[in-house]
Order: C-alpha cells, then sequence, then structure tokens
C-alpha cells in the first residue's frame, strides 16, 4: 500500500442491511453452529435438571434442528444437485418442526 | 430519472478513515440504466476524484466487481431497475484491500491464484487431439466452472475469508477443480496444494459464492467434488498393496 496501511472492508453484523441481505444458505450455516452450542447448554443443563419438560422439549428442538440440517450438508456433501440448496433448507426446517413435533406428541412420560 | 448514489470513499494518502458520499445522478429515461452508468455520469460531472475499475462493459471481464445495496456483483449488469427504491449503496469488494474509493487491490488474491498452478499442464502420455464428448460424464461434471471471469465477487462474499485471510478462496478452488476434473490434464501435486488447512475445508456450505456470482457458476460444487476426492484419495493411501507414491 502506498502510505503502508492497508485497509479491508468486512461485513459489520451491527449493520442492518447485513442481515436483510443473508440467503438461505447463510442462514443453514448459521443455525446449524448456534443449534450446535445450544445442545451443549441445554444437554448441560439437562444433566444436572433432567426432569424438567421444559428442558427436554428444548433440547429436543435444537437436536433437531441441527440433525436436520446436517441431514442437508450429508446430502450436498453426497454430490446431490447444488442448485437444490435452498428446497433442501426449507425442507429441512419443515422436517425438523414436524418431526419435533410427532416425537414430542408419541414420547412416553409415563405415570 | 435521477437516482441517488451512496458511494464509499476512501483515499488512502489523505483520508484517515472511509467516509460515504451521497450523489443525486439523472440517467434520462432509458430503463437499461447500470450501475456502472451511474459512476460515469458522477464521475464525469460531479467528482473525477471517484475510483473504480472497468473494462468491456458488457460482464465479460470481471473488472467492475462491486458490492451494490449489500450484494456483490458486476456494476455493468447490475441494473437500476431492479434495486429498490431510495438510495443505492456502492462499496468496494470486501476481504481484499482498498486502494482507493471503488479499487481493490488485487495482488493478494492472483498470488494465491499462481499458487493454484493455475493453467493446464498436459499428461506426456496424452493422445494428440484429446478427445473429450460434449456430453460425456467429465464435461458434464466441470460444465460451467470454466466460465470464472476471475472478478473477486465470490471471495468477497465468503464470510471464510474474514475469518480465514489465507483461505485460498471459492475463485481459486474453482479453478484447481477445473484443472482436476480435467482427465487431460497431468495430476502434478494440485489436490496436495489445496487439501492444507486454507483450502478446500475452509468451505463451509454457505453457498454466498454461488449466490453473488455474475456467471452463475457454483464454486461451492466445485469444492465439494475436491472434497469427495480427497476423501477417496485417503482410502487409496491405506492400501497395503498400493502401487506408486507411499503416504
Amino acid at each position: 500500500m502506498p502510505n503502508g496501511t492497508e485497509y479491508t472492508l468486512k461485513r459489520d453484523i451491527r449493520d442492518g442491511k447485513v442481515w436483510k441481505n443473508t440467503l438461505p444458505g447463510m442462514w443453514a450455516w448459521l443455525l446449524q453452529r448456534v443449534s450446535a452450542i445450544l445442545i451443549l447448554v441445554f444437554l448441560t443443563l439437562h444433566f444436572f435438571l433432567p426432569y424438567r419438560r421444559p428442558i427436554q422439549f428444548l433440547l429436543l428442538a435444537v437436536v433437531a434442528f441441527h440433525a436436520c440440517l446436517g441431514i442437508r450438508v450429508f446430502l450436498i456433501d453426497l454430490g446431490a444437485n447444488v442448485a437444490t440448496q435452498k428446497t433442501l433448507f426449507i425442507v429441512a426446517l419443515l422436517l425438523a418442526i414436524f418431526g419435533l413435533f410427532f416425537v414430542w406428541s408419541y414420547l412416553p412420560f409415563g405415570g | 430519472m435521477v437516482y441517488s448514489f451512496k458511494v464509499f470513499r476512501f483515499d488512502p494518502k489523505k483520508d484517515k478513515e472511509p467516509s460515504w458520499q451521497e450523489f443525486q445522478v439523472d440517467l434520462g429515461d432509458s430503463d437499461k440504466v447500470t450501475v456502472m452508468d451511474g459512476l460515469f455520469q458522477i464521475q464525469q460531472t460531479q467528482d473525477k476524484t471517484l475510483s473504480f475499475r472497468y473494462s468491456c462493459r458488457l460482464a465479460m471481464c470481471g473488472s467492475c466487481a462491486v458490492v451494490v445495496n449489500g450484494k456483490e456483483g458486476l456494476a455493468c449488469k447490475t441494473m437500476l431497475r431492479e434495486m429498490p427504491p431510495g438510495t443505492i449503496t456502492v462499496a468496494p469488494l470486501r476481504h481484499i484491500p482498498v486502494v482507493k474509493d471503488l479499487t481493490v487491490d488485487l495482488k493478494g488474491l492472483i498470488r494465491k491464484l499462481r499458487k493454484m498452478e493455475p493453467y493446464f499442464v498436459p499428461k506426456s502420455d496424452n493422445p494428440e487431439p484429446a478427445v473429450i464428448r460434449p456430453d460425456s460424464k467429465e464435461r458434464r461434471t466441470i460444465a460451467l466452472n470454466t466460465e470464472c471471469i476471475a472478478c473477486g465477487s465470490c471471495i468477497s462474499s465468503c464470510t471464510m475469508m474474514h475469518w480465514d485471510p489465507d483461505y485460498l478462496g471459492p475463485m481459486n478452488l474453482n479453478r484447481a477443480f477445473c484443472l482436476i476434473a480435467d482427465s487431460r490434464d497431468a495430476d502434478g501435486d494440485r489436490l496436495s496444494r489445496i487439501a492444507g488447512e486454507n483450502g478446500i475445508y475452509r468451505c463451509h456450505m454457505e453457498f454466498n459464492c454461488t449466490d453473488v456470482c455474475p456467471k452463475h457458476i457454483s464454486p461451492t460444487r466445485g469444492i465439494h467434488h475436491l472434497k469427495r476426492q480427497m476423501f477417496w484419495e485417503g482410502f487409496k493411501n491405506l492400501n497395503p498393496f498400493r502401487r506408486g507414491k507411499s503416504a
């Protein structure tokens, strides 16, 4: 650089426009990482407080999202057509939501 | 019709910090005006010091890549009629050092591209002429990924470039894919060049590159092809009866 300093533009997450322009592929990446961290948090909570329904539900919810988004990653890794990646994101979300409520309704809670 | 532009301004020789400058530009009644037309009008009639790159002006050379309203694209191809109403923000490409205003320093990018050996190296035992049928699996695998014009939009949009500035980037890995997937190309050590810490494994499938590419290429597709290839290469090394180089 002429004066020795280098300036590089980066995305500023405080800028609302950045979020408005975020596309499904990026949301899938972000949700996958966020759900991974939340799994650690809720799993730890569940370990210490095992019989609390809200914690059980939240843990099941983040596992469902992480697993379904993981299936999308798996399919693309194996060679699925990349043009389907946005559809796969929507399908993964719907599968997670329906799977979550299906499993939660049919879990034998006993008593 | 009068359009409102908000352009990124920064002259490292004079300015301590970048700033944004607003311009009102009258581009007449045509609905075929592009961001580049707006920039030309600004430079010619309002501020001669505005710096931006252009060459062919018809989406072939890749010189004019900028970030318009937060999304990367070619200034000569981004039509103003497709922009939402309001101010149009024009910024330089991200993750690449800014030289002045909308011009970025592509030296680092070209250096990384050179590391790929981005040119065809024929195999010594290639038949002459080497025939690849247009409907062959190989040709369909490479598909349109050879159309890359090296504009840098994918590098700008990939957030992995932020976390790892040494990441080779979708543009360079796409070029490596086109050559590695080409059966006429000599194997060499291309695969080992891209399998390191800053290579294919930095791609986390954000698909930003695919979304912004002005040539509608998917570098992610190429990178995942390479990941699969690396995976099977790893299995070859496990074979104790393999011939050739040892692991």
